[in-house]
């Protein structure tokens, strides 16, 4: 079944045009890393400030809102970039172990952000959560790194 | 010496022949450098939206600017640190490489700016820093993709 997924994507006008255009890929590769930036330099300026490391410039609470709505962000353009990515090269990309693994531990991270606006309003102890979630991203980003190597 | 024979000579050192031939060092090496070049632009980018009053208007700048500036250094550093590895190990290719060149030209603008913007005080010259420094390092991110693709 996926075998026929691959080959009706490979087979589709935007996978033939990103192909065929030269600085698509590359482009896209940057939108990916420009967004990974904005989520991962927010969730770690919100581990180091609940791990006491950053000093408290604003209420903990506006802190947590305002990254989680960046980071969602972040995750959209993530999710569109990355669809045209596995588009472009679907047989290179799908059957992918790397990419597969990656997937999985992003529905994770994507729990954890769930749990987050709660967490924050209940005043419970944000260590676990933050730190949970930096480790996994920090795999989401070396399994994404690791597709273009297996 | 020319720069030429410095860069033959550093990819024959073992350190730089150890990661060309290395089947995980490399991809290890470019993980590392991934994840912390998005916490530097990621980090260098919070505040230059700041100084254009987009985000985290409740925040002082220098404040923001004070805070922020460890994470975005030791970050750095690892990014110098993997960058120069894998820059050794095929040292005389990347010199040769127009998009890696012109990276480590816009990178060392983005530091001119920086140092600049430290002795410009007045709205006008931080909304300017702000902006020449997201479009200094959204185009080394750019440039750092092609590297590959040149």
């Amino acid at each position: 079944m996926l075998d026929s997924l691959i080959e009706w994507l490979a087979a589709s006008a935007v996978s033939q045009w990103v192909q065929s255009t030269p600085w698509a890929i590359p482009t896209l590769q940057s939108v990916h890393i420009l967004s990974i930036s904005a989520v991962t330099a927010t969730s770690l300026i919100i581990a180091l400030r609940v791990f006491g490391v950053m000093p408290a410039l604003q209420p903990l609470i506006d802190l947590i809102t305002s990254s989680v709505r960046v980071i969602w962000a972040g995750i959209a353009v993530l999710l569109l970039s990355g669809s045209l990515l596995v588009v472009a090269e679907p047989r290179d990309i799908l059957p992918n172990t790397a990419f597969q693994l990656k997937m999985l531990v992003l529905l994770g991270a994507a729990v954890l952000l769930l749990l987050y606006p709660r967490a924050a309003r209940s005043g419970r102890n944000l260590k676990w959560l933050a730190g949970s979630s930096l480790a996994l991203l920090l795999t989401i980003v070396v399994a994404g790194r690791w597709i273009a190597y297996s | 010496m020319t720069l030429l024979e410095f860069c033959r000579w550093l990819e024959d050192t073992s350190i730089a022949t150890a990661i060309a031939e290395s089947d995980w060092l490399f991809p290890g090496l470019e993980a590392v450098h991934v994840i912390a070049l998005t916490i530097v632009v990621g980090s260098i980018a919070m505040v230059d939206l700041r100084l254009l009053s987009l985000v985290l208007r409740n925040v002082e700048p220098a404040r923001l600017i004070q805070s922020t500036l460890p994470v975005t250094w030791v970050a750095f550093g690892f990014a110098v640190a993997s960058g120069s590895l894998l820059f050794a190990s095929a040292a005389s290719h990347y010199l040769d490489n127009a998009p890696f060149r012109f990276k480590l030209l816009l990178i060392g603008l983005a530091g001119v700016n920086m140092f600049v913007f430290h002795f410009l005080t007045g709205a006008r010259g931080a909304r300017f820093a702000g902006a020449t420094s997201l479009l200094l390092w959204t185009g080394a991110v750019f440039l750092g993709r092609w590297i590959a693709f040149a």
